[in-house]
């Protein structure tokens, strides 16, 4: 009996101390919560994934970040190969509900010395980019003394700039300055690497926010898909349009004022969306013309089918010309589920791409207003100044305004392109002919310094010389259904053209073409021309290296304007092996 | 036997004390800067500046280093802080009481908040009451006085540095000789440049010169930017230069009514286009548009007028004369400042060991000439190699064809550079309407009404307020 009692005692025993232990070992997924969630970013787990490089701008380097041993812990090593590294945050994701409540951050941050072994300093910004314009603003650091090397830097962020959930807003530190650099002892060297680590948030009372070490940063895609769409400028945002609705279900906003006198002939309203199917129209059910769908199946649409464009035209034909009888309210509809994140109208212009472009090596410089600030050509520019070429800047300016100063010209001090070169997002380009308008053919007399100026603060990125392609966009596209072909360099590949094609192809009209090549060239056959075996645009297509646009009038130009005499099939060549995904024909805007 | 012994013991004391002196560590000053100099403590060879072209003043510079070091028992290095680092260095580094560096060298953007600040030493608490720099007098530096009235700014007084931003104002010689008037310099050295005189000339020189009832000539042409500034010094005044606006002040009234009216009242003044104005301004006098304008010598090298690099292709037929502002109602020729001060300059930050030994320093480092400053009359030949009239070319060629008028235009230039003024209406982070005012949108007490708490605002924000 006293045996079985023991045994009892003991059962009852070991019972009590594995509950015991159950209650004081927190189980997997509380750890790994746990672990996930921090108060001090100091890598110790090797995880960064939080964090990468953003590529968005003309100076972005594209550093390489790792997790290293530094200064008795980890940090993250920002390797810079050559230019600006914008090391961005996920801060959204890593604040999580408390990110609006976001009022000042401090982090450590230190510099690689030089290849000499001394200290050299470097200063850089914190930048929040905010807004559905992605307004950034900045605040400095710097690491200046070696015997503050590394050091904690602590930024406050303006309250008046407001931090919104949701819209995909974020955080980057960049290193804009290196001492190592500008000191020019040591050419052909690397700029200095950056230590980063120990990153702590806190709110306007002080307190630190937590971090959620589980998010994970995702660069945005460096380079807008534009096929077939045109570039918008003087746009207006209609505010508020960020919503989403099933198949065929309808949702949007009133229109502002802005948005409405906006919507004038020539204008273009364009959507960035997603849905199921990638189809997407405006429903403008208000209308004194009645419940109106708008442009269903006809929006033009880029590859990805992430951005709709429509005319003021599809919407005149069906509402009138008259816009006061549109009614206020603006919605979104798609055949299957759809979300729109924002909508805006603008004027149309083509979107400008260089070929064959060389890049003035080290240009970037920054001036304030009526400033001017550049550097002596190299020979490689002023050699690939063509005819036929432009200037491309990729530039920031309080104005939005940018061209070129040609200071040493013998024609006297020229300004290029002051209110005539054409501004796309933050691009501007002059061209050639624009130069020479006003500094002569004589190259010679162009001088060796060349400079950019703005009428407002400004910053350049890169310039670039190469050749001009002018890609439009496109009205009502109507697909080349099965034309995906490859084929080896110098060998022709196509398809009978469908009557949809053929009644297409009209004055006006434009031939899209979405390929790859090995030389980026690519152009049209017409092996069936009554005019003969014809080759159209070799070499000299519009194009961009994944889009090529050929005009009807290009075509007609050797094959005839009678359409019935160009043959039976299209077919697709190129100077090097290509593949052709998808070819179109619309109305260019 | 005594006195031997205490001799002696005198001896041994003296050497031991040398002995100990000498043995002492050399005090090593950081002097920083937001950009790379060369030529300190840490570099053996004079070759360590990638810029060094073998001249003279190269040798010099390189040498005093030593020189230096032996008569000051120091040790010193520039420090290249970076813009943003010499920002947050004044900020925290002085507030705290232990400054990164000794020295600073720095624009005025951060350099006169700083000063405002109390962050900097007032050398009149380190320097003896009649010491040159403290009386304004000493040729190796010079003060900027940032309204508070002391002297904690020095910047170099060479020449390079003080013609650099001047805008003197310049007439068309060949215009006065053909209007019959005196010469504007005659009367600058006679002291009656003032401006009734300015506008009677300028009344004068406007011309119909083709009768068809349009002015084909002004007297007086040029951007707001480049006058306005030196119209307010030669009225004795400034808008923005200490802690307190002063746009609302009578002299600076004094200065907005005589803009105003030489446009409005008296039709003297180049119509200012609304668009481009600025570029459109600095052209004028080349196409003979106006007698007097403001004008610099950046100006005239971009215009190409003398065509400094090929001086027998001058791209313009006549002279164009420098001289200094006229002398307003509330001005003193003798005392008005005549430059907008843009140097770069150096302050030693308020709690720094051994201010004294520090500045000593430092004036020594820029006195690389061996200037003697104990012997002012006689030192012509240190002074001529700091201010090398051929390493000077540019700033002599670009003015002016004919070589006295070379000389002329660049003295006057010297003399308005001595005569600096912190000025920071160009830095306010907006634009005033002068465009406006001259045009008459506002008349002056809207002018300065409108704009009175904007400018303090700014200047807050500036000084740190």
């Amino acid at each position: 009996m006293k045996k079985v009692l023991s045994w009892i005692l003991c059962a009852a025993l070991l019972l009590t101390s594995v509950s015991a232990l159950a209650e004081a070992v927190p189980s997997p997924d509380a750890a790994a919560a746990a672990a996930a969630t921090a108060v001090i970013v100091d890598f110790a787990d090797g995880n960064h994934a939080f964090m990468g490089m953003d590529m968005a701008a003309g100076n972005a380097d594209a550093s390489e970040l790792s997790v290293v041993d530094y200064n008795g812990g980890k940090a993250v090593r920002v390797d810079v190969k050559a230019k600006v590294p914008y090391v961005a945050l996920n801060i959204e994701g890593m604040l999580g509900e408390n990110y609006t409540k976001l009022a000042s951050l401090s982090f450590d941050i230190g510099v690689e010395l030089g290849s000499d072994g001394k200290f050299y300093a470097a200063s850089g910004k914190v930048y929040t980019v905010t807004g559905a314009d992605a307004v950034k603003t900045g605040y400095d650091w710097s690491v200046y003394l070696k015997t503050k090397n590394p050091k904690t830097a602590k930024v406050t962020l303006n309250p008046d700039v407001a931090l919104t959930a949701g819209i995909g807003e974020y955080l980057m530190i960049t290193k804009e300055a290196d001492a190592f650099v500008d000191s020019g002892k040591f050419k052909g060297e690397e700029p200095r690497d950056i230590y980063i680590s120990n990153l702590q948030f806190f709110d306007a009372e002080g307190n630190v926010l937590p971090v959620d070490l589980s998010a994970v940063y995702v660069a945005p895609a460096t380079e807008a898909d534009l096929t077939n769409l045109s570039v918008l400028t003087n746009t207006v945002n209609l505010d508020g349009m960020s919503v989403e609705g099933g198949a065929w279900a309808q949702n949007g906003v009133e229109m502002t004022p802005e948005f409405l006198a906006a919507l004038v002939p020539g204008s273009v309203v364009e959507i960035s969306y997603e849905s199921e199917d990638g189809d997407i129209w405006v429903v403008m059910p208000w209308a004194n013309a009645g419940w109106i769908r708008v442009a269903q199946g006809q929006a033009t649409k880029n590859n990805t089918k992430t951005t709709a464009q429509i005319t003021y035209e599809q919407f005149a034909a069906l509402l009138g010309e008259d816009t006061s009888t549109w009614g206020a309210m603006f919605q979104c509809e798609g055949s299957s589920a759809w979300k729109v994140y924002s909508v805006k109208v603008g004027t149309p212009t083509a979107r400008i791409a260089l070929s064959n472009a060389v890049e003035f090596e080290g240009f970037s410089c920054e001036g304030g207003a009526w400033s001017q600030n550049g550097f002596e050509m190299p020979q490689a520019i002023i050699d690939a100044l063509q005819p036929g070429t432009a200037i491309e800047i990729d530039f920031e300016s309080e104005t939005g305004d940018m061209w070129i100063v040609m200071p040493w010209s013998t024609a006297g001090w020229m300004r290029v392109g002051q209110g005539s070169a054409t501004i796309v997002g933050n691009k501007a380009y002059m061209t050639y002919e624009q130069l020479v308008e006003l500094c002569g053919e004589d190259k010679a007399g162009w001088g060796a310094m060349m400079q950019c100026e703005s009428s407002g603060a400004w910053k350049v990125y890169s310039l670039k010389v190469g050749k001009v392609n002018q890609l439009v966009g496109v009205a009502n596209p109507v697909d080349f259904p099965g034309f995906s072909k490859s084929a080896g360099a110098w060998a022709q590949d196509g398809l009978e053209m469908t009557p949809e094609i053929i009644a297409a192809l009209v004055p006006g009209s434009v031939v899209t073409i979405n390929y790859e090549s090995e030389t980026g060239n690519i152009w049209i056959v017409m092996p069936d021309s009554a005019a003969g075996w014809m080759r159209v645009q070799q070499g000299t297509a519009d194009c961009d290296g994944k889009t090529a646009q050929i005009t009807y009038e290009e075509i007609a130009a050797v094959c005839g304007e009678d359409v019935s005499t160009w043959g039976a099939r299209m077919q697709c060549e190129a100077d090097g092996a290509w593949s052709v995904y998808s070819v179109s024909v619309g109305m260019a805007h | 036997m005594k006195k031997f012994a205490a001799l002696v013991l005198a001896i041994v004391m003296m050497l031991s004390v040398a002995s100990f002196a000498s043995a002492e560590e050399p005090r090593h000053i950081l002097i920083g800067t937001t950009w790379d100099l060369y030529w300190d403590s840490t570099h053996e060879s004079i070759d360590a500046n990638p810029y060094y072209s073998g001249t003279t003043a190269d040798e010099m510079m390189f040498a005093k280093v030593k020189a230096i070091e032996e008569k000051w028992n120091v040790t010193f290095e520039y420090v290249n802080l970076l813009y943003a680092g010499a920002q947050e260095s004044i900020n925290t580094s002085i507030l705290a009481g232990t400054p990164d560096v000794d020295v600073y060298m720095i624009g005025l953007a951060i350099g006169a908040p700083a000063v405002a600040n109390g962050y900097a030493v007032d050398l009149r608490t380190v320097l003896p009451e009649d010491h040159p720099v403290i009386a304004g007098t000493d040729e190796v530096l010079t003060y900027i006085d940032v309204g508070n009235g002391s002297v904690s700014l020095v910047t170099n007084n060479n020449k390079e540095n003080m013609v650099g931003s001047t805008y003197p104002l310049s007439f068309n010689l060949q215009m006065i000789e053909d209007a019959n008037l005196e010469d504007p310099r005659d009367l600058v050295e006679r002291g009656e440049w003032t401006w009734d005189k300015f506008l009677e000339y300028c009344q004068v020189l406007t011309k119909d010169v083709d009768g068809d009832g349009t002015t084909d000539v002004y007297g007086f042409g040029g951007w707001p930017g480049d006058y306005i500034p030196n119209l307010l010094m030669s009225n004795g005044t400034y808008i923005a230069a200490t802690a307190t606006e002063n746009l609302t002040s009578p002299e600076v009234a004094e200065v907005l009514k005589f803009v105003q009216d030489l446009n409005l009242t008296y039709g003297v003044m180049y119509p200012i286009p609304a668009e481009n104005g600025w570029d459109v301004c600095r052209f004028l006098y080349r196409e003979g548009k106006v007698a007097f304008c403001p004008n610099a010598a950046w100006i005239m090298d971009t215009n190409k007028d003398y065509a400094f690099a090929n001086p027998d292709l001058p791209t313009l037929e006549f002279d164009m004369v420098f001289v200094p502002w006229p002398t307003g109602p509330s001005g003193d020729a003798e005392t008005n400042k005549q430059k907008v001060t843009d140097s770069s300059c150096y302050m030693i930050p308020v709690g720094v060991e051994d201010p004294e030994l520090v500045f000593n320093v430092l004036y020594d480092l820029l006195n690389w000439y061996n200037y003697d400053p104990a012997n002012p009359d006689s030192d012509d030949e240190a002074l001529a190699i700091r201010d090398d009239e051929e390493a000077l070319g540019w700033w002599y060629g670009v003015t002016a064809k004919d070589i006295d008028l070379q000389d002329w235009n660049f003295e006057v230039m010297y003399e308005m550079g001595k005569r600096q003024q912190l000025e920071m209406m160009n830095n306010l982070g907006f634009e005033m309407d002068f465009l406006g005012l001259i045009n008459g949108t506002y008349d002056v007490a809207q002018f300065q009404e409108t704009y009175k708490q904007q400018v303090q605002d700014a200047l807050d924000r500036l000084m740190g307020n």
